[in-house]
């Protein structure tokens, strides 16, 4: 346990001291927020009775935790390549509470992230009461954990931290914009809806907008059509199961992650040799 | 220095390897390779790159495992008591392994506690530490903006913060100015005098050997020479007289029928090979020999002499 809080202490301190980390995500989800609400406003919202904000604010918090999630594990690779790894890899720490510990870092930065756009929100019109909140900050501990799982898996094989970019990079376009919290996912031909339902910041988004509406009053279909409930075939799922997809995916990744972290060997960390 | 060693052999011994084989697909890295530790000596291991240094501290340390043989660190095998002896050792890599985006202090602190030191002891132990290496006043310091030099101090102390047995260096100070150099021996004498450490050091510096307690050469897998530096440059190089003569020719001819030994002629400087005492040669030669000498001088053996004799090639080919 003293690991795992030690390991999550240094990613947390290099995160609040990462400015330049902190406020580029920042941008890029606040951009994201007047692009789609002030000048596309592609989505009508009349249907759910709200402004469209309260339905795209929810989406933007899960993609903004999800994209500082998976890039998060960047550290991953850059202790790798400069050489720091090997101080955690020869402790006689064990690789399983250091894989944890940097989820766990990586999650708490993502949450924090995300937090301080739902902090932000109201300025831009949305409405929220406390079981909101709550229900918002518990589908961002969700995702993050999961998400930064994902992004451990995939930090632990690869060797550079360009590698680690471009991946991410590829990963995360699609994953954003195959979600629905951009482009309505009633808009998207057949052959990418099946992306879009592997993808688990779609459940996000979709489990995300249910809890910061209020619902009682709409039917189902609408729901469904505004893709707050998703329905795959005759299979119809809710926010509570949406959160639990999330966490499987999560749960399988963490595994993976954590027996991927521990092949992870020392002599394949030194990549700066001393001069000779 | 190694008095008593003799008499209680086993205990003192804090390190040991017996007939170390590591064997990688395609070559093998060391080859069959036995030697000792004393405690609370400062232990050499030399060879050029390539010749299984790093192969041998990387094994000693627990971070690759042996194909055959058997390691002991303080009586812990390395193989399966892998935990018990992470503990018991410090490591220093050749590379650095700072986060240099934290305080010297903060480094330290999760070394600590990476390394289950008690939480009410950290703190008195990082001043310990970096009074050791000298960098008290630059505790709350970012990494980023200490001098490679300081940076290695700090790794030094960070070895240090769980009080290992032994401190297992990587070529500390490849790459280093000589000052900086002078500095880091001055803190590992120190450490080994006041604080009884055991010091495992690999190096290409033959200068840095000639410090150590005791040195084992390797070359191409294999351990060529071990013993003390004045063993070895006693038993496997000779001290050089070196002069220069108004008629070279006739001087080495002369040598040669009086001398039993090895005579070159070098760029107009006469060599000979002594391989007894050079001061008997040398007055016995002024004595005997009629003509004028320029020059003498006597050219004592290095390290780098040992292991060219040894191997037929220089450690740093």
């Amino acid at each position: 346990m003293r690991i795992i809080t030690t390991i999550w202490y240094r990613e947390f301190l290099n995160y609040i001291r990462d400015r330049a980390r902190i406020i580029s995500s920042l941008v890029m989800s606040f951009t994201m927020l007047f692009v789609f609400t002030f000048a596309l406003g592609n989505f009508d919202t009349s249907a759910l009775g709200v402004k469209s904000i309260q339905y795209l604010l929810p989406g933007i918090i899960a993609t903004t935790t999800f994209m500082t999630s998976i890039s998060n594990a960047l550290s991953v690779v850059e202790d790798k390549s400069d050489g720091f790894m090997k101080e955690f890899l020869v402790s006689p720490a064990s690789r399983t509470s250091i894989a944890i510990g940097k989820i766990l870092g990586s999650a708490t930065s993502a949450l924090i992230q995300g937090s301080i756009i739902l902090a932000a929100s109201p300025l831009f019109g949305m409405k929220y009461d406390l079981f909101m909140i709550l229900g918002l900050i518990g589908g961002m501990i969700a995702i993050s954990l999961s998400i930064s799982s994902i992004g451990l898996f995939i930090a632990s094989f690869v060797k550079s931290t360009m590698g680690f970019q471009m991946i991410v990079q590829m990963l995360m376009m699609p994953m954003m914009f195959l979600s629905g919290a951009y482009v309505p996912v009633s808009l998207l031909p057949d052959f990418l809806r099946v992306i879009v339902y592997i993808n688990p910041v779609t459940y996000a988004v979709s489990a995300f907008r249910h809890l910061a509406l209020d619902t009682t009053n709409i039917s189902e279909k609408v729901l469904e059509k505004m893709g707050l409930i998703l329905r795959i075939g005759n299979f119809q799922i809710k926010p509570l199961l949406s959160i639990s997809i999330i966490l499987v995916i999560g749960t399988i990744f963490l595994l993976l992650a954590v027996r991927s972290f521990k092949n992870v060997s020392i002599n394949k960390v030194a990549l700066k040799r001393g001069m000779h | 220095m190694s008095i008593g060693v003799e008499r209680n052999e086993n205990m003192s011994h804090i390190i040991e390897v017996k007939n170390l084989v590591k064997n990688y697909k395609d070559h093998k890295a060391v080859r069959n390779v036995s030697f000792n530790v004393n405690k609370g000596e400062v232990f050499g291991f030399l060879g050029p790159n390539g010749a299984g240094k790093s192969t041998t501290i990387n094994i000693l340390c627990t971070i690759i495992s042996l194909s055959k043989g058997e390691v002991y660190l303080d009586g812990k095998d390395v193989l399966t008591e892998q935990d018990e002896v992470r503990k018991k050792i410090g490591i220093i890599f050749q590379e650095r392994t700072l986060d240099e985006r934290l305080t010297a202090r903060e480094n330290l602190l999760i070394h600590a506690r990476l390394y289950d030191v008690k939480e009410n002891e950290i703190e008195s132990r990082i001043d310990e530490v970096l009074e050791i290496v000298e960098l008290s006043d630059r505790k709350n310091d970012f990494v980023s903006s200490y001098s490679g030099g300081m940076k290695r101090r700090l790794e030094i102390a960070r070895g240090l913060m769980h009080y290992p047995k032994v401190l297992f260096l990587d070529e500390p100070t490849t790459g280093l100015d000589p000052q900086t150099r002078s500095y880091i021996w001055k803190y590992l004498l120190r450490l080994k005098k006041e604080h009884d450490m055991t010091i495992f050091l690999t190096t290409h510096y033959m200068d840095e050997a000639e410090i150590c307690d005791n040195i084992a050469i390797i070359d191409e897998g294999e351990i060529v020479a071990k013993g003390t530096p004045i063993e070895l440059k006693e038993k496997l190089a000779y001290n050089v007289v070196k002069f220069k003569s108004d008629n070279s020719e006739e001087t080495i001819n002369f040598i040669r029928d009086n001398y039993p030994y090895e005579v070159f002629n070098k760029n107009d400087e006469i060599l000979v090979k002594v391989t007894d005492l050079p001061t008997d040669f040398v007055t016995s030669f002024i004595r005997e020999y009629k003509e004028n000498i320029y020059h003498l001088e006597i050219k004592r053996p290095t390290l780098d002499d040992v292991f060219m004799n040894i191997t037929g090639h220089n450690i740093r080919d």
